[in-house]
């Protein structure tokens, strides 16, 4: 049964899905437009569409299993229930969004406080009947691991407020003063300009454990950077990944990290090793920070 | 799929020819009347309009509204009904652009009727009124007074 799913559709289930969406996006313009206009600019018709793309989690990779589920299930009934998901994303976001404000690490930067402001207005903003898609809200702050493009509307906001919540919970591990002082020695302007916190302290951190020491107070002397050019010498990224993931794993141990915030830490960790190999000649300056 | 691949789906012609079928009755009491070939040719013209007008229309045109709203008009002469039809239907999406779509389609084809009336059926005069002056007229759903000349504000951007 399941290998059928996955047969490429037949010409009569692909223009079945076919009139099947456009119905669909018919429906969602004459409600968009109150039924007052037949006609609706491109550009507003190609983002009602996106809507109804994103809603029903469709995309360029859909399968066959994915359409053939909407054809048995009906469009209609499929969009209403996708808008019930999406509401309980949205509660569950915005509860994020509470925790995230709620815990920010001591050292300020004004680019997050902007943003988190910015998402503040997003919960009133946020269009799921017609425009679902969209991030109504804007996003300056960068994270050490970006959420990747192909996110949407909820489904990005999301990551993202879960991905700042594990970096901000990894800087009040460490007193503010370190974590300032590891940020200052390679931007002294970091509390003003979109600058991501986690990543100077977190590798400082990590390339600290890896020499077998504690991770405070997040700062490497020259005789530190030279032991850690020597480590990665002549190494490539594939052995240096696996070294970096491994002190990732001893600092989680050391914090207290749960589960979820471990994982990120070695995902970073190992986003470190193509640098790392690079640069080892040159002092791995830019990658660990004085 | 994706978003453009969708909605250049939209607007099979045979929908705009059972809307003509529908609504072309409607007309023949003023001796306006369209063959086959005509009613072909204006649905056509309908999906060039919106190719030039940058618009998407899914379902039913404006077409037969715009034969109910103008059919009674004494400034329509038989000989031109389609062509005055195929002008007048990219006048409508055309101005809708230039209102901003901030006018209903019921709205927007009363003031063109308004109009059109008042410039003793020429499309070319439609054609040149000032946006902010069809909008005016589609809010209130009567013409302005005539213009004097001199500047006026452009409410449609407001």
């Amino acid at each position: 049964m399941s290998d059928v799913l996955y047969l490429p559709l037949s010409p009569e289930e692909q223009t079945r899905f076919q009139t099947g969406l456009l119905e669909l996006l018919a429906r969602q313009t004459a409600l968009y437009t109150s039924g007052q206009s037949s006609s609706v600019p491109l550009e507003t018709a190609q983002e009602l569409a996106a809507s109804v793309l994103f809603s029903l989690k469709l995309s360029a990779d859909s399968g066959p299993e994915r359409c053939r589920e909407l054809l048995g299930q009906g469009m209609e009934e499929a969009l209403a229930q996708s808008r019930q998901v999406l509401k309980e994303k949205v509660r569950r976001c915005r509860e994020l969004w509470t925790a995230v404000c709620a815990h920010l690490p001591e050292t300020e930067n004004a680019p997050m406080l902007e943003t988190l402001n910015s998402i503040g207005t997003f919960w009133k903003r946020y269009d799921l009947r017609f425009f679902a898609h969209q991030l109504p809200c804007s996003i300056d702050y960068p994270l050490a691991l970006p959420v990747p493009e192909e996110r949407q509307g909820i489904d990005y906001l999301g990551l993202y407020l879960e991905r700042l919540g594990i970096e901000n919970e990894f800087l009040r591990r460490f007193r503010s003063p370190d974590v300032a002082a590891a940020l200052r020695a390679g931007c002294p302007e970091f509390r003003e300009i979109p600058l991501n916190l986690f990543e100077p302290p977190a590798a400082n951190a990590l390339g600290r454990t890896l020499l077998g020491r504690a991770p405070e107070p997040l700062r490497l002397s020259s005789e530190e950077y030279r032991a850690l050019a020597a480590r990665f010498a002549d190494k490539g990224s594939a052995e240096i990944g696996p070294e970096l993931a491994s002190a990732a794993r001893a600092l989680s141990a050391h914090l207290g990290l749960s589960a979820g915030q471990g994982t990120y830490l070695e995902k970073f960790a190992r986003g470190l090793a193509p640098r790392a190999a690079a640069c080892a000649g040159d002092g791995l300056r830019g990658i660990f920070w004085g | 799929m994706n978003p453009k691949e969708l909605t250049a789906r939209a607007l099979p012609l045979a929908q705009t020819l059972r809307e003509l079928e529908r609504y072309a009755p409607a007309a023949e009491r003023f001796g306006l009347t369209l063959s086959a070939e005509q009613r072909e040719r204006l649905a056509r013209c309908r999906t060039e309009a919106l190719q030039k007008t940058g618009r998407v229309e899914f379902g039913e045109g404006v077409l037969g509204k715009l034969i109910l709203a103008f059919c009674d008009s004494p400034n329509l002469v038989s000989s031109e009904y389609e062509e005055t039809l195929a002008e007048l239907q990219e006048l409508f999406y055309s101005f809708k652009n230039e209102c901003r779509d901030q006018v209903t389609d019921d709205e927007l084809i009363l003031a063109m009727r308004l109009f059109y009336d008042r410039f003793g059926g020429s499309l070319d005069a439609l054609a040149g009124t000032d946006r902010s002056r069809m909008y005016r007229a589609a809010l209130t759903g009567c013409l302005p007074p005539e213009e004097t000349g001199g500047g006026e504000e452009d409410e449609a951007d407001e």
